[in-house]
């Protein structure tokens, strides 16, 4: 996909990941050693009720699940970062997830002709269809051709 | 272990270093973010980075683990509701070693629930050569001291 094919109200969906105990424990070991994504008895006293992922295992998991649906090695440049990320619900093992994204503005770039910038508001579901995490996502990408000196394009 | 009563405006908690690898670079992208300039040191040449580097979400999870060690595993805490904002600032290249600066800016109690307050963090996660590589912004849950608590 290139800045071109990017619009503002387009939205698009991914394929499912399941998330195993082995991979939240796996995930959390590695990254983020806290009692509630490791350890069952802790989780079940703490705030969450129950062991859950990692808040950055489940934003990794979006990364994937767009990776794999529509990010393409032509158009993608990156990103610059994220504003507003919420982790809304738990996320269990066992939970299937899925990616809903629709873009909420298109800006070229001014210095670059060739690139230009979108953001996205991107909802993390569950197999309930509960949102369990919402980011605003910005992605760069290179254009098929150039912006025109005056504006066209 | 620290309460949120004990955690002051202004204080500074650091971690680190982490050492980036390059297999630790491809073994998390070949599993969350598979695009080539994560993947493969040569064609990352020619991508938008110039260099082979680590996925965004990657450096997030370094930042993670190093909030866990330097300050989250010291305090009471209680997760946190989001990140108000993220930028990768420079890409993340093998042979990095990176520190975690999480700065308290700000310290508020929860209205609607008494055994927790919040905390406002700003996080740099800096290279050994001084660099900047990621800012983030968020507010951490931390439990309250039920002694101090009931005592308010």
């Amino acid at each position: 996909m290139y800045f071109e094919d990017v619009h503002v109200g387009l939205v698009r969906t991914t394929g499912t990941y399941e998330m195993t105990r082995e991979e939240i424990l796996a995930f959390a070991s590695e990254f983020d050693p806290q009692p509630f994504h490791l350890d069952e008895e802790a989780a079940k006293r703490s705030v969450f009720g129950g062991l859950c992922a990692s808040g950055w295992h489940t934003a990794s998991v979006m990364m994937h699940l767009q990776v794999t649906s529509w990010i393409s090695r032509e158009g993608s440049m990156g990103s610059p970062g994220f504003d507003d990320l919420r982790w809304l619900r738990p996320v269990r093992p066992g939970d299937v997830l899925s990616v809903r994204n629709t873009c909420i503005e298109v800006t070229p770039s001014r210095s670059r002709p060739d690139k230009g910038s979108a953001r996205f508001r991107a909802e993390v579901l569950n197999q309930n269809g509960e949102v369990v995490l919402d980011a605003t996502l910005i992605g760069m990408y290179r254009r098929r051709e150039p912006a025109k000196a005056n504006g066209e394009n | 272990m620290r309460y949120w009563e004990d955690v002051q405006v202004g204080e500074v908690f650091v971690a680190g270093p982490h050492e980036v690898t390059e297999e630790a670079i491809i073994r998390f992208a070949s599993k969350y973010d598979p695009q080539y300039f994560h993947l493969d040191a040569e064609a990352a040449k020619t991508g938008p980075f110039g260099v082979l580097s680590a996925s965004g979400w990657h450096t997030g999870s370094i930042a993670m683990r190093l909030m866990v060690k330097g300050m989250l595993s010291q305090v009471h805490s209680q997760g946190a509701p989001g990140v108000k904002l993220c930028r990768w600032l420079k890409p993340v290249s093998p042979g990095m070693q990176l520190s975690l600066h999480t700065e308290v800016l700000e310290l508020y109690p929860s209205k609607s629930r008494r055994e927790i307050g919040f905390c406002s963090v700003r996080h740099l996660l800096r290279n050994v050569d001084g660099t900047d590589v990621l800012r983030m912004e968020n507010v951490l849950m931390i439990g309250r001291d039920p002694a101090r608590t009931e005592a308010a």
